[in-house]
């Protein structure tokens, strides 16, 4: 199964994404959002478009583990 | 509907491994079918292997992946192998149900925040930052479609976007799937076979916020009513209670999973107070429960 041939140009998922923004989920979710901010600020401040939205990529997926976690 | 109370009808437990209990923080989904019940574990990462019956477990580990497994559901379609997420979604790794070993590894065309069994197909739930997309995408024919009318839905600014779009769903039938919303009315969605959906209003355990307590975060606008639903044969549906009272799962001193109800067309809801937290229900019938409890226990309950 090939599911590579469908992949979506909408999304922006690349291999740009910068390491160091990623955020691990806490043992409680009450920082969920804080943190999803705080890295959105710090995507934010990243040299290209690209670079700033690989990483607000990868801040959006943390978030979403973290609140998945949180609330499931 | 007055629930009743649980705690002296413990019948049976068992630690969810071979070794002591442990956490559930990495609770990934479970599978249910013929004699068996299996449990994701991402952190170790195995599934776990539960008889039915007797609730005697075995551990098969999953080797071979090289990035970290989400506990985002799993998938078992039939075709000898179990899909589970890896790297935020990103992936999609399938295992030897009989091994472990890793057959395949893909990236996904666009991240996922759920993966579930659609009878003989893999599904995925997207993680969608716009309103009005689907959100449930099916593996076939090799790719991924579009499966139901269930959209993305909007909201007032993009964390609020992320919550009001986790979706779950639990154990289904031949004929339907129950999913429901995370962040929501207390309702379950009945998903068929076709993709259709039908719209199951469940009890609720929330009650409103006083007006007079700070709202804490933008999460706290939401309620989280529904954490886990069994769908039996018959028609009649387990639910378990995700938040109880005011507070929100991720506030402090939040109550949550503490009853199931079992909701019975053109029949009133029979609702049981379980005896700790719950995350999870296993397995059921009309007059038992077995439930994942937070402290990593299973146990099985008597729901008469």
């Amino acid at each position: 199964m090939n599911l590579s041939r469908l992949a979506s140009s909408g999304l922006l998922v690349s291999g740009l994404a910068v390491s160091g923004l990623a955020v691990s989920a806490p043992a409680s979710g009450a920082e969920c959002i804080q943190r999803y901010a705080e890295c959105l600020v710090r995507a934010s401040d990243l040299d290209t478009w690209w670079r700033r939205s690989a990483a607000g990529i990868d801040c959006y997926l943390d978030a979403v583990y973290c609140l998945r976690g949180a609330y499931g | 509907m007055s629930p009743v109370p649980l705690g002296a009808m413990l019948v049976l437990s068992t630690g969810i491994a071979d070794g002591p209990p442990r956490p559930v923080g990495d609770f990934g989904g479970r599978w249910v079918g013929g004699s068996e019940i299996r449990v994701f574990d991402a952190s170790v990462p195995a599934i776990h292997r539960i008889d039915r019956g007797t609730l005697g477990t075995t551990v098969l580990p999953l080797t071979g992946s090289d990035s970290a497994l989400d506990p985002y559901g799993m998938a078992v379609p039939g075709d000898g192998t179990v899909w589970v997420l890896g790297d935020r979604g990103r992936f999609v790794y399938r295992f030897s149900e009989a091994t472990g070993e890793r057959v395949e590894k893909r990236r996904l065309p666009e991240p996922s925040q759920g993966v579930l069994t659609l009878w003989r197909h893999a599904g995925f739930f997207a993680v969608r930052l716009r309103p009005g997309e689907p959100l449930l995408l099916r593996a076939t024919d090799g790719g991924l479609r579009p499966f139901s009318p269930l959209l993305s839905r909007s909201a007032s600014d993009v964390t609020e976007l992320l919550i009001a779009n986790l979706i779950r769903c639990g154990s289904g039938t031949r004929r339907a799937l129950p999913c429901w919303f995370t962040a929501g009315e207390p309702e379950v969605l009945l998903l068929d076979r076709d993709g259709a959906l039908r719209r199951v209003p469940v009890p609720s355990f929330v009650t409103p916020p006083a007006a007079s307590r700070p709202k804490r975060s933008s999460a706290s606008e939401f309620t989280f009513p529904v954490r886990d639903a069994f769908l039996l044969e018959s028609g009649a549906l387990w639910v378990l209670a995700n938040q109880e009272g005011d507070r929100t799962p991720l506030e402090e001193g939040s109550v949550r999973g503490r009853h199931a109800a079992l909701v019975r067309p053109g029949r009133s809801h029979r609702v049981v107070a379980l005896p700790s937290e719950a995350r999870g229900i296993l397995d059921a019938t009309e007059q038992s429960l077995v439930v994942l409890l937070a402290d990593g226990v299973i146990a099985r309950l008597d729901a008469r």
